[in-house]
């Protein structure tokens, strides 16, 4: 079983990404689950995710990089032995730092070939991201493998070139690529990348 | 794993958000999440269950904004009804919600999904800011959890 743990902040996209992801993992003949994590005490895109015929498990009322560690791991078990997936796509909350996922996982769950980090990036929202949560944005760049600045339809060229090299100064060796996943640009790109 | 939905939730391990130690205190998310149900009566057209949404929207954007704060995480949630549902997603308060689907017929009940998480206003202060909007924006009964 191969995990990708599709991280990035409130808003970024991630949902819309997965689905994208699980389709490609799908089409090309994977079997995928999904693990959905909201801080809330009510979930929404669990149920959306599991409208477009994706089994999914979903983890409320905190976050599985810190507080729900337990519930990751124990789901993550079930889930293989249960299900027995090829892949498992997890989409942790908004606030979560992905490294911490990383580490948890590798340690804990047996029969775990492969973890893959995917950070979403706003291109939109960049700069005020910055500002008020530039601790936690950073710490889900530094644990990427990939990165997608998505909404690059939403900035001009020039706003998108300026994220693109702030968020490639911030992510280490990830390969980063600029994405729409509301028009589609970038995104084959980006799951062959992922693949 | 079959395809229906598994919900865990811990005892002990179900903690509040307030222990996020990787995210600063500077910029502590405010939280709500809740479920209510929504009485339409007399029965609304599905364009009229959207503009009420809306409108709640526009409401509670500007209350956020009044009450300071700095940063939208995400407003997202839906309307659900036997003749269908609307699902919406917000993250900035200066621009226009997304809103996806619809309801067929006339709605006389739904349930409001919705989930808040937004910086530099104060949490304790978020259930009446949602529920003023709810009331003074959409205009449509609601019951909200204790």
């Amino acid at each position: 079983m191969d995990a990708l743990c599709i991280a990035g902040f409130l808003g970024s996209g991630k949902t819309t990404i997965l689905l994208e992801a699980a389709r490609a993992l799908t089409d090309g003949g994977a079997r995928v689950a999904v693990i959905e994590n909201e801080i809330g005490e009510v979930g929404v895109d669990g149920g959306y995710v599991r409208e477009q015929g994706l089994p999914v498990r979903e983890l409320f009322g905190g976050c599985i990089c810190c507080t729900l560690q337990v519930g990751l791991v124990e789901t993550l078990r079930s889930v293989r032995d249960s299900y027995g997936p090829d892949w498992v796509v997890i989409e942790p909350t908004g606030l979560a730092a992905p490294g911490d996922i990383l580490g948890l996982v590798a340690d804990t769950i047996e029969g775990l070939d492969l973890v893959r980090v995917l950070t979403v990036v706003d291109a939109e929202r960049w700069s005020m991201l910055l500002e008020v949560v530039e601790p936690l944005i950073t710490s889900q760049l530094e644990s990427a493998d990939v990165v997608a600045v998505n909404k690059a339809d939403a900035v001009d060229d020039q706003q998108l070139a300026a994220v693109l090299a702030a968020v490639r100064r911030l992510s280490g060796d990830a390969l980063v690529l600029p994405v729409s996943a509301a028009t589609g640009a970038g995104m084959p790109a980006l799951l062959r990348a992922m693949s | 794993m079959s395809g229906a939905g598994h919900e865990h939730r811990h005892g002990d391990d179900r903690h509040r958000h307030e222990h996020l130690s990787h995210v600063p205190d500077a910029a502590s998310p405010a939280v709500y999440a809740a479920r209510a149900g929504l009485l339409f009566d007399p029965p609304a057209r599905g364009d009229d269950v959207e503009q009420a949404l809306r409108r709640f929207l526009a409401a509670l954007s500007s209350a956020l904004s009044a009450a300071g704060c700095t940063l939208v995480g995400h407003i997202k949630g839906g309307v659900n009804g036997a003749g269908g549902g609307l699902a919406f997603h917000l993250t900035r308060l200066d621009a226009a919600p997304a809103i996806a689907g619809g309801h067929a017929g006339p709605v006389s009940d739904a349930e409001l999904t919705l989930n808040v998480i937004v910086f530099g206003v104060d949490e304790a202060r978020l259930p009446a800011l949602v529920q003023h909007a709810w009331a003074e924006g959409a205009g449509v009964a609601a019951s909200w959890p204790d």
